[in-house]
């Protein structure tokens, strides 16, 4: 895709006929249909609640900042793993509005922010970095004995980032690199190791899968991903050579290979050099990348798996699909949060909300009617 | 000078008689009034002396003779560049603005292919606007220019000068689109003073004041995540002195004198707004920091390498990190300004 001026302007024109009407924070009776980590007005951290009409409202104070939320497929349960290099991850009530408990990493690891539930909610995957060596491991846990480690598998890579099941395997991104400037795993600021995306096999730990960057992407980090309906994956990734930007970020497995959307310098380089989230519409057919540094969401079409369109979001990052086809939500750090419509012809802000809760790196949906 | 002074009455009458934070939208609209544009104007007179400077220069078709002139043209030029390049609020966002101003960091020798081209063009005449901007980013402004002026290679006089012609009238024309963006009759500045929100650059006022300090709080980060630490590297056999920014032409350190002077400056107007004792410390580091970056060797990738000058980069690391902490712990929150973290944390 071309970054013209009508991509532009129409996303422009779309947000100015939006209300932006600031709501005042409401603090109960809200019935949330998306969770996510934030940092409420006093600088506490905080689960956040979002719903339908994008009204926000606190959930959960926690005492040290989150990344994602992993809900149960029941809708009873919710778990947001550390944050890294923190080793405490955080269970939930399906709401995100009272701690439940807390479970930590195995000794001598780090989580990594995400997680995910397995065989219908009965285990759930963490993503372990070994502190010392960066290696990476999925520690498949019971959710029913507490999420006690049940047993566990190599990731496939050295410090993994996101983990999610796919169909009957597990995709890990193994970002491999330390992106943060401060003080994260040390052994990921040090280590030559290429990043990759995995798929393991639950059973055996069999790795079915090993998608390595190629040395011209040496300096890339894959770390987010998505599931298309149909059981593709996608992968997101960070640059983490100072201020890059020229590359095109996320890629489909195709294979064993990546397959790089490269929608033209224009769009790789207004990103600016990291995706922070993905998300996959209701259709399968549009994916979103938030870019928090180029303060932009790309909305691709993976149809032709190039760009339909760019909004500017300045410090967005978390993303979710609606339930309507080619619709997603965003939020973003100075208390945003935002309705994305997207169609193969271009993507367009409809609706924005400001509200007290600041939202940081990602947005999940709750099953449809939680009971709570 | 007025506009400065207007604004310390504005905030310093305002914030008593109101015992709180200052309204964001004024405190943002008299930032980018007494800050930004004042800025982004010496930026377009800089980038415009230039290119007459190169206009001049190249009457005769050889700029050899004036090159000591178009060298200091050039360095206040990107002086005025350093100045406001941490702002991503603004129309200097849009267009690749920013990028074809300063493309970096160059990892596929793309400047040189793209001067490359231009200079192909150049041979069979004089560049046109278009042609420039048709052209890849790395070789429509200072990275491209400062190849011209600190490097030789094969292209003849003639291309060479119109080459940098072409570039630095280009450098001035982004300039200008930059300030008569933020002042056009619709524009943010204008839509900012009345109250309202701007359909590209902020939602509403507030976070035109959560977006400019971002970008203040994010350029000391800048400093250390671009300029420093990538020269600096792990231990001295580790540093990589042609990280350096502008090592070409010698201004690696120069530049981000001149970042952190416009930084600080920044920094002392939102203090200015915020209680006493807070705007007393941050004041003080701020002059620190200064003061730290001072003392940065100007040959900036060599003394990376040398063990006894890297302390000098690790201080001024140091001192620019306390100031953005300074920012994002107490003047932010004295002010009731909220940062955005996503874009900072890299995550």
């Amino acid at each position: 895709m071309h970054l013209t001026r009508r991509a532009i302007i129409g996303g422009a024109a779309a947000a100015s006929l939006a209300a932006v009407a600031p709501k005042p924070l409401r603090s109960a009776g809200l019935e949330p249909r998306l969770l996510g980590s934030a940092m409420d007005a006093t600088g506490g951290f905080r689960v956040g609640l979002l719903d339908g009409a994008l009204d926000g409202s606190g959930g959960a104070p926690v005492p040290v900042r989150l990344h994602a939320l992993s809900p149960r497929p029941d809708g009873r349960e919710a778990v947001a793993v550390g944050r890294r290099p923190g080793d405490v991850s955080f269970v939930l009530d399906g709401e995100g509005r009272r701690l439940r408990g807390s479970f930590r990493a195995s000794p001598g690891r780090r989580f990594s922010g995400h997680g995910a539930y397995a065989e219908g909610g009965r285990t759930f995957l963490s993503a372990e970095i070994d502190a010392a060596t960066g290696e990476g491991f999925v520690v498949v846990r019971d959710v029913r004995e507490g999420y006690a480690p049940r047993g566990e598998l190599r990731s496939g890579g050295v410090g993994p980032h996101e983990v999610i099941s796919a169909g009957g395997l597990i995709a890990v991104a193994n970002g491999a690199k330390e992106p943060k400037s401060e003080p994260g795993v040390a052994a990921l600021g040090t280590t030559r190791a290429r990043s990759n995306l995995a798929l393991v096999r639950p059973e055996s730990g069999a790795l079915e899968t090993v998608a390595e960057v190629d040395e011209d992407f040496a300096t890339l980090s894959l770390r987010h991903l998505a599931l298309t309906p149909d059981g593709g994956v996608l992968v997101a990734a960070q640059d983490t050579a100072a201020g890059a930007h020229d590359r095109p970020l996320v890629a489909r497995l195709d294979g064993a290979r990546l397959r790089w959307l490269d929608a033209g310098y224009a769009v790789n380089a207004c990103i600016g050099g990291s995706v922070g989230s993905l998300a996959i519409d209701r259709s399968g057919r549009f994916l979103a990348a938030s870019g928090p540094r180029g303060g932009v969401v790309v909305v691709y079409d993976l149809a032709v798996e190039d760009a339909v369109g760019v909004v500017t979001i300045p410090d967005c990052c978390g993303l979710a699909a609606e339930p309507e086809p080619g619709r997603f939500i965003a939020s973003n750090g100075l208390g945003e949060v935002v309705r994305i419509a997207a169609d193969e012809d271009g993507a367009a802000i409809v609706a924005r909300r400001i509200g007290a809760l600041r939202w940081d790196n990602h947005l999940a949906t709750l099953p449809q009617s939680a009971p709570g | 000078m007025r506009l400065r002074l207007a604004l310390i009455a504005l905030l310093i009458g305002a914030a008593p008689a109101l015992a709180g934070p200052p309204a964001p939208g004024p405190l943002a609209s008299a930032m980018i009034e007494s800050y930004l544009l004042p800025r982004y104007e010496a930026f377009g007179r800089a980038t415009a002396e230039q290119a007459r400077a190169w206009k001049d220069a190249c009457q005769d078709g050889d700029f050899s003779a004036d090159l000591e002139t178009l060298r200091e043209r050039f360095q206040v030029a990107a002086d005025g560049w350093a100045a406001v390049e941490h702002v991503t609020i603004g129309p200097a966002s849009v267009g690749l603005r920013a990028d074809r101003i300063y493309f970096g960091p160059d990892r596929r020798n793309a400047v040189a292919k793209a001067l490359g081209e231009l200079e192909a063009k150049a041979s069979e005449g004089d560049v046109a606007e278009e042609a420039v901007q048709r052209l890849s980013v790395a070789g429509q402004g200072f990275p491209a220019l400062e190849r011209l002026l600190y490097e030789t290679d094969k292209a003849t006089p003639q291309a060479r000068c119109r080459a940098g012609v072409a570039i630095s009238r280009n450098l001035a024309m982004i300039a200008e689109e930059i300030l008569s963006g933020w002042r056009a009759a619709d524009g943010p500045l204008a839509r900012l003073k009345r109250g309202e929100g701007d359909p590209v650059h902020f939602a509403d006022p507030a976070q035109a004041a959560a977006r400019l300090m971002t970008d203040l709080a994010g350029g000391f980060q800048r400093v250390n995540d671009m300029k420093l630490f990538p020269v600096l590297g792990s231990a001295p056999d580790m540093a990589r002195p042609k990280a350096a920014e502008g090592w070409r032409s010698g201004r690696s350190a120069r530049a981000i004198r001149a970042a952190v002077a416009s930084l600080a400056a920044q920094a002392r107007i939102f203090a200015a707004a915020a209680p006493k004792d807070v705007a007393a410390a941050v004041d003080k580091d701020l002059a620190a920091a200064e003061a730290a970056v001072a003392k940065l060797p100007d040959d900036l990738g060599q003394a990376a390498e040398d063990p006894k000058r890297r302390p000098a980069m690790e201080a001024a690391i140091a001192a620019l990190k306390t100031a953005q902490n300074d920012l994002a712990k107490s003047i932010a929150p004295a002010l009731g300004v909220p940062l955005g973290f996503n874009a900072l944390d890299g995550d």
